[in-house]
């Protein structure tokens, strides 16, 4: 395991007999001298077995247990875990998306990507770009959507009709904040979620996709959908002609047909940017919520069927693997269909469509 | 730069309906219902045999012309701004986060670019960058990821 402790927030809780916690009916607790928590903070804090233990001690009077939160540095990359497990599982995370689908976690690329893709802004804002501790919740989303594109990354890429050309993702990177825009003005920004840079063929998430809900139900779906717009920019961006010709919206890669002649809208106002912002919106409802877009874009649902067989003649009825759910996300978990083989629900429901 | 000359679409920016239909020829087709970001109410001329680009028209005078990325392989900013005078105004593109449309109002020229290519360029008879900005551009919307 490549990984190397840089700091541990370790502080102490204490438990108390119950009965003052608003939301907690079992024992309440503090933390260093701080406001009483209940069972559902303990478990944040220190995991289920610090639980187990303070709930056994509870009776027997005060228990002290040691908060584990702490960023660690793995594999050049600053995660923040809250176990053991957890550290053990970033380092799996970072070493399969690095093995398994050629993808490195490497935030310095994309701090590299934004300096060379926006020569306009001034030194002494670019200089200020800095990296960002992932979270569990990061790369857990990032693991699932890139085995969405399993079928074009890595040693699979070999054996798919994408073969004979690059891999247009190979890093990607947690950066503090972006940029605005590529002109002396530029600043640093605080809104952009994910943004992929060609020159590096790296992409970021950043700062701003934290507690960032807008798209879907969860925080995690969000972040998974992020990936797969951000991955798409990369990997989708040789569909994008056949994409404008099936569609009927777009004139060209950057502007839409007249208004009398536009067939099917975007699924969502951001895809009616440009091509390429259409392309990778359907790709991540697609993935996240397949059957949404089935619904209001049945031709890009289609289309992504189409380029997803494309890939794979046969394709693989392999689900993914959700990971098991921990106190850091919340409580909140995935639509575990989302995560079944990816074709195998597009193919479905298509067939259901029809059959509609 | 290949396959596109700014000199041909600044000729078209300067042309009547009539002598835009006599540059583009025999087999030009034309919409009649046919918009452009904020401008509309415009009839369409296209002839891609004769120009790559299309032809848009009010009111019997040719209000712009756009030519896309597919006719501008290979063309660079500095292919375009040698071609133009002055430090051109700077928006917002709708073709990409760091990309930006260079604006040179007073020449009846506008492109959009980022480092590594040329997206599209409008041509129109000269104006103001706030005349452009109110009658032309539409501002794209924040690009969030």
């Amino acid at each position: 395991m490549k990984t190397k402790q840089t700091a541990t927030a370790a502080s102490h809780v204490t438990t108390r007999p119950a009965g003052r916690h608003s939301h907690s009916s079992g024992p309440v607790l503090k933390v260093d001298g701080g406001p009483a928590l209940g069972i559902l903070d303990l478990q944040r804090l220190a995991g289920n077995a610090a639980v187990q233990r303070a709930i056994t001690s509870s009776t027997a009077g005060p228990v002290t247990v040691q908060r584990r939160i702490r960023v660690v540095k793995i594999q050049g990359e600053k995660v923040r875990v809250h176990s053991d497990a957890e550290q053990t599982e970033a380092d799996g995370i970072l070493t399969e998306i690095k093995t398994k689908y050629g993808v490195t976690a490497d935030s310095a690329t994309v701090i590299a990507g934004i300096k060379a893709e926006y020569p306009d802004v001034k030194k002494s804002v670019k200089n200020r770009l800095r990296a960002r501790t992932w979270r569990m919740i990061d790369l857990r989303a990032l693991k699932q959507a890139l085995g969405y594109y399993g079928a074009i990354l890595g040693a699979e890429r070999a054996k798919s009709t994408r073969s004979g050309v690059a891999q247009e993702v190979a890093a990607v990177g947690k950066v503090k904040n972006a940029i605005n825009e590529d002109t002396p003005a530029g600043k640093l920004d605080t809104t952009t979620l994910g943004e992929y840079f060609s020159s590096k063929k790296a992409m970021g998430l950043f700062k701003s996709s934290e507690n960032y809900v807008s798209d879907f139900k969860t925080e995690r779906e969000q972040l998974v959908g992020t990936f797969v717009h951000e991955i798409g920019h990369g990997l989708l961006s040789y569909a994008i002609p056949d994409y404008i010709a099936a569609t009927a919206y777009w004139k060209d890669a950057n502007t839409e047909l007249p208004k009398a002649k536009r067939f099917e809208k975007p699924m969502t106002d951001y895809g009616k940017t440009n091509a390429a912002e259409d392309i990778c919106e359907s790709a991540m409802m697609f993935f996240v919520e397949p059957k949404r877009l089935a619904k209001k874009c049945p031709k890009r649902y289609a289309f992504m069927v189409s380029v997803g067989k494309a890939w794979i003649p046969a394709p693989k009825a392999t689900a993914l693997v959700e990971p098991t759910p921990t106190p850091e996300a919340g409580g909140t978990t995935t639509d575990v269909s989302a995560n079944v083989d990816v074709l195998a629900v597009a193919v479905s429901g298509l067939e259901q469509l029809a059959v509609a | 730069m290949t396959g596109f000359s700014l000199a041909d679409i600044r000729r078209f920016a300067g042309m009547d309906e009539a002598q835009a239909r006599e540059a583009l020829g025999p087999g030009t087709t034309e919409d009649p219902e046919s918009d452009y970001q904020n401008l509309d109410e415009l009839l369409e001329l296209d002839n891609p045999a004769v120009f790559p680009g299309s032809i848009y028209v009010k009111d019997g005078k040719v209000r712009l012309v756009y030519v896309g990325d597919a006719a501008l392989e290979g063309t660079t900013p500095e292919d375009l701004e040698a071609q133009l005078d002055g430090k051109p105004e700077r928006l917002r593109s709708r073709a990409g986060k760091s990309a930006t449309i260079r604006l040179h109002a007073d020449q009846g020229v506008a492109y959009s670019a980022d480092t590594s290519q040329v997206h599209f360029v409008e041509a129109f008879p000269p104006t103001t960058v706030n005349a452009y900005r109110s009658t032309v551009y539409k501002e794209p919307p924040a690009f969030r990821r």
